[in-house]
């Protein structure tokens, strides 16, 4: 039951989250709008430290373990973007809802069918969202450059792998315009450092992040027209994780 | 190790809340917090006057009509761009009855994030050329995108989760980047910048846009006085 209406459920959340974020900028617009200049700073990069609205922005690199059964695959640098937008409250502790978008590479991955099996060099585009609170280290004095949070986080997300093949390859005609996209549920812990939280410089975080992914259902997509055309559904054997450990460095935008 | 992980997923919602009631109960002084946001000089004033982003209020009916014009071009877009889909697999039953069937899309990366994050933040721009805030511009960027997802896009296809989050939040981020590039060649007053900043930002040139050049006091610990800026 939960399952068959998790996908909705998350969207209303999703929705429901905006709506109130719009009841708060209306009620933040009228205070802008009565006590101080129209004009704005144009910084792109907020350079004092509110509580309230947030969006936090980050970029880094990251390294994934794709695990099934006994087997490991591992990519050792792959990329990573996040976006969060959350509310700030009593200085301490942070609400959000976020994204990792990882892009790792796997070279010589084992790829299996009834029939076959052999290695491939696969691209995984690796979308997550999740639900997270933030908080700040617990007996710790914020300072100017010491602000440390931890982060916990809960989700779901969809990988989806991209094959590499040569042109003289065997399959290069079977798997033409094909990938594959993995679904599951995530969790993991963030630890991050925000600098010049009491200064007029820009507001920047550095934040160290695990997670681990677990993939349940599989599908096969074959890209066709404007609309994909998914060719096969199957869940996994429920053996799939993908772990990542990510270094990010991110702005805080507004 | 295969149970291990499922009692893992299946718990950790609960270790979740635990952990977010934990959260509530840290001790953390506010007051010294609170101390160092005020503490925040007016140096963070502009200092020179320059082109320069106008925020105004803005009226209700102003609003909807401003949300009905972005509407009303991706609605242009999406009919043009998927004219032969919408004509094979378009009905007003899927109308209706996709809207409860929000997914992960199956889209590839091009579509999802080059095309809808590229659209939003023209949309964004836009928004910002009207003389919204940051934060509005934001929220009716959001606004548009879920309005799309889920009353036009769903007569081909049901809403996406992907396109929800990331179409509003990378559009918008796109844009918040791109405008600020625009801004700062923009006022390098040379004509090859003035060419990259109107190209980068194209509503900056439009006459009904709030980037102005204005005359502000201008306060910081060095110096106080007025910078004027003369707009011909």
């Amino acid at each position: 039951m939960i399952k068959k209406y998790r996908n909705s459920v998350f969207a209303i959340l999703i929705f429901v989250i905006q709506f109130f974020f719009l009841l708060k900028v209306d009620a933040q617009q009228l205070a802008d709008t009565t006590t101080s200049s129209i004009i704005e700073d144009n910084s792109f990069i907020k350079n004092s430290w509110t509580n309230g609205w947030y969006f936090l922005a980050g970029i880094g690199a990251s390294s994934s373990t794709f695990i099934r059964s006994s087997i490991t695959e591992f990519s050792p640098l792959g990329g990573h973007v996040s976006s969060t937008i959350g509310y700030f409250s009593k200085g301490g502790y942070g609400f959000e809802i976020g994204s990792y978008i990882d892009v790792p590479f796997f070279n010589d991955f084992l790829i299996e069918t009834p029939d076959v099996k052999r290695e491939l060099d696969i691209n995984l585009w690796n979308t997550l969202f999740f639900l997270s609170i933030r908080a700040r280290l617990p007996e710790i004095q914020p300072s100017n450059n010491w602000n440390p949070f931890v982060k916990v986080f809960y989700g779901f997300g969809a990988g989806v792998m991209f094959f590499h093949l040569e042109d003289d390859d065997p399959w290069k005609d079977s798997l033409k315009d094909k990938r594959v996209q993995l679904e599951g549920p995530l969790f993991g812990i963030s630890f991050s450092n925000f600098f010049n939280t009491q200064s007029n410089d820009p507001i920047w975080f550095l934040e160290l992040t695990i997670s681990t992914q677990l993939y349940q259902e599989r599908f096969v997509i074959e890209e066709a027209g404007d609309l994909p055309l998914v060719l096969d559904t199957n869940p996994t054997d429920k053996n799939d994780e993908l772990y990542v450990v990510r270094l990010s460095a991110g702005i805080r935008l507004f | 190790m295969k149970n291990h992980h499922f009692i893992l997923f299946k718990f950790f919602p609960i270790f979740f809340v635990f952990i977010a009631s934990f959260s509530f109960a840290q001790k953390v002084d506010v007051n010294d917090f609170n101390k160092s946001v005020n503490s925040i000089s007016l140096e963070t004033q502009l200092q020179t006057a320059k082109l320069n982003h106008i925020n105004r209020d803005i009226t209700f009916n102003e609003t909807l009509i401003n949300v009905g014009i972005v509407q009303s071009v991706f609605l242009a877009g999406y009919i043009a761009g998927q004219y032969e889909t919408i004509k094979n697999e378009g009905s007003f039953k899927n109308w209706h009855t996709n809207i409860g069937k929000t997914h992960f899309d199956k889209d590839s990366y091009d579509f999802n994030i080059i095309t809808h994050v590229g659209n939003a933040h023209y949309a964004y721009l836009f928004y910002r050329s009207r003389g919204y805030t940051k934060i509005n511009s934001f929220v009716l960027t959001t606004i548009g995108s879920t309005v799309f997802e889920f009353l036009i896009e769903t007569v081909t296809e049901p809403p996406s989760i992907q396109d929800l989050w990331q179409t509003p939040v990378l559009g918008s981020l796109l844009g918040m980047g791109t405008e600020s590039l625009s801004l700062y060649l923009l006022n390098r007053n040379h004509i090859i910048t003035d060419v990259l900043g109107y190209i980068l930002n194209p509503f900056t040139i439009l006459p009904f846009s709030y980037y102005e050049t204005y005359t502000i006091p201008v306060v910081t610990s060095h110096y106080k006085g007025v910078s004027m800026s003369i707009s011909l």
